[in-house]
Parts: structure tokens; C-alpha cells; sequence
């Protein structure tokens, strides 16, 4: 139906009927001046409202509380009606003072229409007061306005009244200007929403610059070097210990391609590595990677190149060089191989010296004996001079004769003819057995080289076990099988006698605890050497107790020992380890039988005797 | 001739010996073993009068070796020659055997030990005496000097020129200390030391391996303080110790001459602290029929063991090494005469001392003491210095510092 304004204004004297815009009545004004007329419009209000259900059913009204303060009754009770049947809540005041009141409360009305002259405060008061006080949320004030006049409509604007409707007012103008203040209530909504929301990204984005702070104070403060390279080779991130470490600071790196910077000591293997890793994400490290420090100095760092996927993108991606100063660490632990050495030298000198002794005693001995012999051989000498002369002069009288032969037995001839080359050949042995250990010493203690060398492996056995007899030539017979034609190996010396020098002294350990029990002659040492492919065999078998099955992956472990406190540090099998496993590329395993005895099988590539200062292992 | 048995795993070793000892071959009977079982196989055999020994051999080392001969020929003089050096072979070796050399050997240092260690055997003889002077480990000490000592070692400041000077009034400590001396472990070729050096010489760590781990020393049961005046005896070899020495320093003796006369004055009587030790029962029978016979004590032991408690002594220091100039003091100083020397020496000073100190004091548990012995004093024509040497004592006893 369609809606007709003029159909809808109140008129008291026209009771309407259900078809009202049919009606064409007369509109008329609403006049205070009848209360009759507002008596049988409160009788009939289903009639009188059916104007308005059109538009209230085409859109449903926001609910709201909205205060009505005026002083003539029928009036308010009309505006009641009307808003209530729009869909709000509606509280009736009848004097200004109240309706103030009612604006200061808890839960105020959102939208107030207040009449013009009303007792307490006239409806202007109470907007100038409620804006004075800037209640929050600011209520939506709508004046109702007499015969004042426009000057005074400005006044009550400006007191304060956000609209204003005269009296007598149509319902339809009602509902309009009702309208207006529910959307301009929605729009405050929004705004106080819009500026919440605004409060919010503004902590958030404070929240944001903190984290990131952080994370830039944590890069920056990590010990070890972090590089950044972006997929296209640039640096991304270069944090403090990379400025330490290469002597150049951030902001004169980043951008820069990762190649122009010259890392480290300009190796290209490196940025193949690196560019490698990004496209294939997997891990790289490489250790001991030379480079100069910016004092001059030669120094050694362990990289680890890591991926860092993009999301969303499978490669190529960002690359992280995580780096490590081992420069220190290198030197303390060639330090300590040398401390090892001279320790198990040291261990080893009083065995050493007994067997330096032993010849030397009976050196002595028999070069006494032959002066002592020589003495009485010279006796007999002159003898024979005195008889040479006697017999020139003639007859040799018996009593020569008889001096000359107990000249002879008491001296004992035989026996010194016997014996003197004897003492003087075991003499010889003697001196050869001590030159011999000396000269084994001397090659043993050789303070070793960082570099491999391809050593007569061979040679190498015999010397160390010449220096560690004593430690086992009480408890075991040795037998050696060395192959004659074991191709030169390259290697580190000085460590790997150490590793043999552990081994031996282990099986002797070995074979002496198992005599102890079983308390049986003596046990058996055999090593051997062989050439097989690309590698050579070291094998070190003991006649000893045997492994029991329970420590068997331990042994190798650093400080893990079995034998009592004060005795050996355990770092024997951990240090073998470490050397033929790590400085040679080489294996280190074991074959044992509790009750039998142990073999230890070394493996050592032939490989180049190229010296190689890096091991590159790739995850 | 004696009977010597040469033990070493090396046989190159066993040969030169064989060689370098040939001179001697018609003082010494000479045996070499390869090892211990040989040794000990050769030793059920025949007899021994000394065994020499080396430490480090396979299957049988020299200390289990000795133990063994111990135990199945307790008249053999054990003797260590040895390449070794460590502490632990110390310590294991100390209480089985007599005597300690080093390798390499100087022959003459080979001879002399086996030599003295028979020397005065004759006197001896084959009595009861001779094997307790061997099997002998330790000499007692009073308990009272013992735990003053053990004490002193174990407290957290120990002073080692404490623990000297008790181990220096103490017989059985000095003497052992002094064994241990000789050994070849610690001290080949420096002069000699009085036991006060000698244990600030081997350390504090050493000194307490020593005594509280190897137990070189150890104590009387305090029942026997009782029934032999060991205290008085104590007491008496101190003071003996100090008047020899003054005597040897008023005659002029040379300074190491002097040094022996104070330590054969300390050390001896030394036999009767064996023989109360290791013998009580026996020994008290002695002290009573020496009494009831009114004959000297070492009469009285001649009589009933064989021989003297001097002798005894004697053998002992000489088993264990200690200078011939302290050795004979010691053996003689109740017949010096026996000796034939014509100068002032130790023995005279020992002598002298002891016979002076116990000039009138009373008797005790020991019996009449032994008088001077005139016929010697009178041989060496030293009769005449009784007087001011009676003065001397005199004036020490008095307390007067000389």
C-alpha cells in the first residue's frame, strides 16, 4: 500500500478505520487541546497505527531505550505508543529535572525526545546540560518544538538538541527524524568501534617492533658467526661476530653479492657449496676451513650451511652460513695430542729404562771378564815368551814345563778360549740392543706434523713396539707378520704410533689380567699388516680376557675405562677413534671372544698422499 | 766357599755375571737360574748361602721368589738385583729382602754385599740365631717411640726433622732406616747419612710409604716392657751414642770415623732388643740364670743360644748393609780384644762408653754389667786417657754441653 503522509496525521475527530489510505480523511492536527480525542485514539490504537505497519515490516527497528519527557500527558502516552510499537523501549518522564536524571544514569537512553516547556528544566537545559557534561556515549537528543519560532529552534540546536520536530508533529516526520538518530547512534558505533580497533593495531604494531628488536639484539649477541644469503647470492644478514671475525662491518656487506665479499680466503669451493646447498636443501659442513684473521693471523673455522625453506616455494631459498672460530680449539688440541705423548713417554720411560739397563749391566760385565781374562792369558803369554827363550839356549828344563802348564790350568785356557769370543759377541748385541731402543725413542717422540706423510707403516710398528716391550714382555711372547710389500700409507705419524702404543699396551693389560687368574706361562701378541685394495689392515690380536658383551659398545666411548681409579684415563680407545676415524678416513673395529682373547682391526685408506686439511661431511 | 745363586730372565744377563764374577770362582760356588721355578727347583736341591735376584721376570717375579725361598730356605740370604725403579717394587720388596742393588752393578758393590752379608756368620754358627737373624723383618721399638712416630707421619703438619729425631734415639728405627738407605732405590753413591738425614733425605711421602704402609717399623707387646728393662736400655744406647762420639771427637778420629762411633753406639746392643723381641721366653731364662750364676749376660747367651747378642747385632747391620765401621763396633764391643787393630776406632769408643755409663749404677734385669777391658785398652796404650774420658762422662752426665 502505498503511503500516504497526509493519511496519517492524527486527527481525534476521525476515528480511522482499517483502510487508511483509502480514507483521504482530513489529517488534522493533533491539539493538545482535546483530550477526548487522545482517550479514543488510546481506545483504538491498532486502528490508528495501521498506517505505519507497511514500513515497519519492510524494516525491522533497531531496538532502543529511548527516554520521552514531556508534561502533557496524552501526549506522551501517543509517543509511547508509537515507539513502542516501532520495536523500542521506551521510559516517560514529565518534567525536565527527571528526565536529566535519566540521561546521568547507567543505563540511559541512547535517544531522548524531550518536549520544550516542561517543568524543572526546559527541554533546551537539559540538552545544554548533558552536552556540558559529555556523557558518554552522547545520547541523541530531539527537541520538541512549540510556537517558539526559529530563533529559539537555533537557541535549542545550539543548547545542544541534535534535531527538532514541531508540534503538531506528524508520525510519519516522527519516524523520520527517529530514523536520523538511529543511524547517527549506528554511525557513533562504528566510529568508537573504528578508533578501538585503531588503539589495537597500534599495540600490535608496537608488540611487532619489540619482537623484532629482540630477535635482532639475539642475532646480533649469538657467539657464532651468522651469515644470511639470500637466493640470489646477497648477503641478507651479517651479525656481529661475522664483523669481528672478517674485520667488515654489516652495512658495508649487505646487499653485496656473497662472492664480492671474499670469504673466507677467497676459497671457491665454498660458494659452490653454498649455492649447492640452497638448491639441493640439504645441510653442508665443512671444518677446519683456513682463513686470516684480521690481526694476520692464521685462523680455522667450521661452517654449517643451512637451508631456510620459503613458504609456499620448494628452492631455491635463503641459506644460513652458521661459523665457528676453532683456531683456539686447534691449538689447544694439538697441545693435548703432544701432552698424551709425552705422558705415555713418560709412563713409558722407566720400562725403557730397565730395558736400557739390562744390556748395559751385562756390557759391562763382559767387557770386565775379557780384562780380567786378557790378564791371565797375558800370564800365560809371558810364559810361553820365557819358554821361547829358554829353548833358544838349549834344553828346556821341567820345571818350565811344569810352570808353563799350571800357568795354563789356573788360568783355565779352554774355558777363556771358549767364552771371550762369546762375551765380546754378546757385548756387540747388547750396544746394538740399546742403539736400537734409542733410536726407537727418537723416532717415536718425533713431535709429529699437521701434514700426512707416507710413512714405511711397517717400520713404524717395529719402532713402537721396540719402546713399549716392557710393557708387555713379562705377560706375552710377541709374533709379528708384517707384509713385505705394504705400500708406503699416508698418514700422521706421531698419532698413529700413539694409537699403536695404546693397543699394545692394552693387549698386554689384557693378557696380564687374564694371567692373573689363571696364573698360565705367558700369552700371545701378534700383529700384522696387510695390503688389501685401497686400504692397508693393522691387526692387533691378544690372548687376553676378552671383551664381555655388555661394555661392547662403550669402549670407544671418551673416558669410559675399566680398570681401577689412578690407572689410565680411559682415553686410549676414544683417541684411537678419534685419529684413524677422523684425521685418516679410516675404520677401527674390533673381534673378541670373552675367554679368548681381542683382535683390533684398523683399516687406513691409501687414498693421495695429497695433504688434505679439511674432512667435508654432508648430512 | 759360599754358595751363590744368580736369578734373571735374562740369559745374556746371567752370562756376564757368570763372567765378570769368574775371579771369584774359587771363593764362590756360583749357580744361575733363569727363572724362579729353576731357582727354586735348584734350591730343594742343593744349598744356598745367598740368592741373587732380579725383580721383573715372567711368570714368577723376584719378591714371590723370595717370599718362596724364605719360607723353603730360611738360611739364604736374599739379595735384589734389580733394573727397576718404581715405588711399588720398593714397597713389595722391602720386608723380603736383605739387601737392594740397582742395575747396572758395579761388580765390587756385587762383591762386598755378598761378602758381608756372611761375613760374622762363623760367628753364628749354625744355631737358632742365624735364621732369626735372617728371617728377621723389623727390629721392635718401644710402643711409646713407635706411636710418637706413626703419630707425627700421620698428623696433617707433619715435621719430618721430628720424625728424625725420634727415629734417631730409637735403635730399631735407626737401623732400619739405614737399611733403607743403603738401598739402590734411593742412594748409590752419596756419603753416608746419619738416620736424621736419612729420613729427611727420603721425604715425607716416601718416609710414610715406609712405615705406615710397608711397616718397616713396629713396637714391643707392652707386656715385655715390663719383664726386660727396655726403657733403661733405651735410655743407655743413647747415651752411649753421645759419649762415643764425644770420646772419637776428643781422640781426634776422623769425621767418619765419628759418625760411626756415635751410630755403633746407638745401635749397639741392639741384639738384646732382637732377642726380647723374638725370643722373650728364652731370653728371660737367659737374664735369670745370668743372675743366678753371677755370670755376664753375654756369657750367659753364649752359653744357651750360641752366641752374643753382639754378634747377633752384628750379623743383622751387616745383613742389612750398614758400614763395616759400625758393624764391628758393634760385634766386638764386649771382647774387643778379639779385634785386631792397634788405633783408637769406633769399637774402642763404643766400648769404652758403654762400659763407663754403667760404672756404678745398680744392676738390673740385665745382670752384672760387663767391666773395661783393660788388656785391649792397655794394647792400644790408651790407658792412660781413662781419666779425663771418666771426666768427660762425668761432666755430660752432669748435663755440661761439650
Amino acid at each position: 500500500m502505498a503511503y500516504n503522509p497526509l493519511a496519517d496525521c492524527f486527527s481525534l475527530n476521525q476515528p480511522r478505520s482499517g483502510v487508511p489510505h483509502d480514507s483521504g480523511e482530513d489529517a488534522g492536527t493533533a491539539g493538545i487541546e482535546d483530550p477526548a480525542r487522545l482517550a479514543s485514539l488510546a481506545s483504538d490504537p491498532p486502528a490508528q497505527m495501521a498506517a505505519e505497519p507497511e514500513a515497519s515490516a519492510e524494516q525491522p527497528a533497531p531496538r532502543l531505550k529511548i527516554l520521552i519527557a514531556d508534561d502533557e500527558l496524552p501526549l506522551r502516552l501517543l509517543l509511547e505508543r508509537l515507539l513502542t510499537k516501532w520495536g523500542h523501549e521506551v521510559v516517560g518522564v514529565d518534567n525536565g529535572l527527571a528526565a536529566w536524571q535519566c540521561l546521568q544514569g547507567a543505563e540511559a537512553p541512547r535517544l531522548a525526545i524531550l518536549d520544550w516547556e516542561m517543568p524543572g528544566l526546559i527541554g533546551p537545559e537539559v540538552c545544554r546540560k548533558v552536552r556540558a557534561q559529555a556523557i558518554t556515549p552522547p545520547p541523541y537528543l530531539l527537541l520538541l518544538t512549540g510556537r517558539e519560532g526559529m530563533e529559539n529552534i537555533v537557541t535549542g540546536l545550539q543548547a545542544g538538541a541534535n534535531d527538532y520536530l514541531p508540534k503538531p508533529f506528524n508520525p510519519a516526520e516522527l519516524r523520520v527524524r527517529l530514523d536520523v538518530g538511529i543511524s547517527m547512534l549506528e554511525l557513533q558505533k562504528l566510529e568508537l568501534a573504528s578508533r578501538e580497533l585503531e588503539r589495537r593495531v597500534q599495540e600490535r604494531t608496537a608488540e611487532l617492533a619489540r619482537a623484532h628488536a629482540d630477535n635482532e639484539r639475539l642475532l646480533t649477541s649469538i657467539s657464532s658467526i651468522l651469515i644470511g644469503i639470500d637466493p640470489g647470492g646477497r648477503i641478507s644478514k651479517w651479525n656481529r661476530m661475522a664483523e669481528r671475525a672478517f674485520a667488515v662491518p654489516a652495512a658495508q656487506v649487505l646487499g653485496q653479492h656473497w662472492d664480492e665479499v671474499g670469504i673466507p680466503g677467497g676459497d671457491r669451493g665454498l660458494t659452490e657449496l653454498v649455492l649447492d646447498c640452497g638448491r639441493m636443501m640439504s645441510e653442508k659442513r665443512i671444518e677446519n676451513v683456513p682463513y686470516t684473521r684480521p690481526n694476520g693471523e692464521r685462523g680455522y673455522l667450521n661452517l654449517t650451511i643451512t637451508p631456510i625453506p620459503r613458504e609456499g616455494k620448494s628452492t631455491p631459498s635463503d641459506v644460513l652460513v652458521l661459523g665457528e672460530d676453532r683456531t683456539e680449539q686447534r691449538a689447544l688440541e694439538a697441545q693435548l695430542v703432544q701432552a698424551q705423548k709425552l705422558e705415555s713417554i713418560g709412563h713409558l720411560a722407566a720400562g725403557i729404562a730397565h730395558e736400557i739397563n739390562t744390556p748395559i749391566q751385562y756390557v759391562g760385565d763382559n767387557v770386565r771378564f775379557v780384562f780380567d781374562a786378557f790378564q791371565d792369558l797375558q800370564e800365560v803369554l809371558q810364559s810361553h815368551a820365557r819358554l821361547l827363550a829358554t829353548a833358544r839356549q838349549g834344553p828346556i828344563p821341567t820345571e818350565v814345563l811344569e810352570t808353563m802348564e799350571a800357568l795354563w790350568q789356573r788360568a783355565d785356557v779352554d774355558y777363556l778360549v771358549a767364552e771371550i769370543p762369546q762375551a765380546v759377541e754378546q757385548s756387540l748385541e747388547g750396544v746394538a740392543s740399546v742403539a736400537r731402543i734409542v733410536r726407537a725413542m727418537k723416532e717415536f717422540s718425533h713431535p709429529g706434523s699437521e701434514e700426512k706423510t707416507a710413512i714405511d707403516l711397517n717400520r713404524a710398528i717395529e719402532n713402537t713396539l721396540t719402546v713399549a716391550r716392557n710393557e708387555y714382555k713379562y705377560v706375552a711372547n710377541l709374533a709379528i707378520d708384517l707384509d713385505v710389500n705394504l705400500p708406503h700409507v699416508p698418514c700422521l705419524p706421531g698419532e698413529l704410533n700413539q694409537v699403536i702404543l695404546n693397543l699394545v699396551v692394552n693387549a698386554a693389560h689384557a693378557i696380564g689380567e687374564r694371567l692373573e687368574n689363571e696364573k698360565e706361562g705367558k700369552g700371545l701378541i701378534t700383529v700384522s699388516t696387510h695390503h688389501r685394495g685401497p686400504e692397508v689392515e693393522v691387526r692387533i690380536t691378544d690372548t687376553g680376557c676378552g671383551i664381555p658383551e655388555a661394555i661392547r659398545p662403550k669402549i670407544f666411548d671418551p673416558f669410559f675405562t675399566t680398570k681401577p681409579v689412578g690407572i689410565g684415563t680411559g682415553q686410549g680407545l676414544a683417541i684411537a677413534h678419534a685419529v684413524i676415524v677422523q684425521k685418516h678416513g679410516g675404520t677401527i673395529s674390533f673381534e673378541t671372544e670373552v675367554g679368548k682373547g681381542t683382535t683390533f682391526i684398523l683399516r687406513l685408506p691409501l687414498g693421495s698422499a695429497r695433504t688434505q686439511r679439511s674432512v667435508v661431511r654432508s648430512s | 766357599m759360599l754358595n751363590v745363586l744368580f736369578v734373571d730372565d735374562e740369559p745374556k744377563v746371567l752370562d756376564g755375571l757368570r763372567r765378570m764374577l769368574r775371579p771369584l770362582r774359587r771363593e764362590w760356588d756360583m749357580a744361575f737360574a733363569g727363572g724362579g721355578r729353576e731357582a727354586l727347583a735348584m734350591l730343594q736341591q742343593n744349598r744356598f748361602d745367598v740368592i741373587v735376584s732380579d725383580v721383573r721376570m715372567p711368570e714368577m717375579n723376584g719378591v714371590d721368589l723370595l717370599h718362596q725361598v724364605r719360607e723353603i730356605a730360611p738360611h739364604t740370604v736374599r739379595i735384589i738385583l734389580t733394573g727397576q725403579s718404581s715405588q711399588e717394587a720398593l714397597l713389595k720388596a722391602v720386608r723380603v729382602a736383605h739387601r737392594q742393588l740397582s742395575k747396572p752393578c758395579d761388580p765390587e758393590v756385587l762383591r762386598e754385599a755378598v761378602r758381608r752379608s756372611c761375613a760374622l756368620r762363623q760367628l753364628l754358627g749354625q744355631s737358632t740365631l742365624l735364621t732369626l737373624a735372617l728371617r728377621l723383618e723389623t727390629i721392635p721399638s718401644l710402643p711409646s717411640q713407635y706411636f710418637e712416630v706413626v703419630r707425627e707421619l700421620e698428623s696433617s703438619e707433619s715435621s719430618l726433622q721430628k720424625v728424625g729425631q725420634i727415629v734417631a734415639k730409637d735403635a730399631g728405627m735407626s737401623a732400619k732406616i739405614l737399611q733403607m738407605i743403603r738401598s739402590a732405590f734411593f742412594c748409590q753413591r752419596t756419603r753416608e747419612l746419619s738416620p736424621e738425614e736419612a729420613v729427611v733425605y727420603l721425604g715425607a711421602e716416601t718416609t710414610k710409604l715406609l712405615v705406615l704402609a710397608a711397616n718397616i717399623f713396629s713396637h714391643f707387646e707392652p707386656a715385655l716392657v715390663q719383664s726386660f728393662p727396655l726403657d733403661a736400655l733405651w735410655a743407655h744406647s743413647q747415651a752411649t751414642s753421645q759419649l762415643a762420639k764425644l770420646l772419637a771427637k776428643t781422640e781426634q778420629a776422623e769425621p767418619l770415623a765419628v759418625a760411626h762411633a756415635a751410630m755403633a753406639g746407638l745401635l749397639h746392643d741392639i741384639g738384646k732388643l732382637i732377642l726380647a723381641g723374638y725370643l722373650p721366653d728364652q731370653y728371660r731364662s737367659v737374664l735369670i740364670h745370668a743372675r743366678e750364676e753371677r755370670i755376664l749376660l753375654h756369657d750367659a747367651e753364649r752359653q744357651i743360644f750360641g752366641a752374643t747378642h753382639a754378634e747377633l747385632g752384628a750379623y743383622v747391620l751387616g745383613l742389612w748393609g750398614l758400614p763395616e765401621g759400625i758393624v764391628e763396633a758393634v760385634a766386638w764391643h764386649h771382647n774387643p780384644d778379639h779385634c785386631p787393630e792397634t788405633a783408637f776406632s769406633p769399637l774402642t769408643a763404643v766400648h769404652v762408653a758403654s762400659a763407663l755409663l754403667h760404672e756404678g749404677v745398680p744392676e738390673t734385669a740385665w745382670g752384672p754389667w760387663a767391666p773395661l777391658c783393660n788388656t785391649y785398652l792397655n794394647r792400644l796404650e790408651l790407658a792412660g786417657r781413662l781419666e779425663a774420658w771418666r771426666d768427660l762422662r762425668n761432666r755430660s752426665d752432669r748435663g755440661e754441653s761439650l
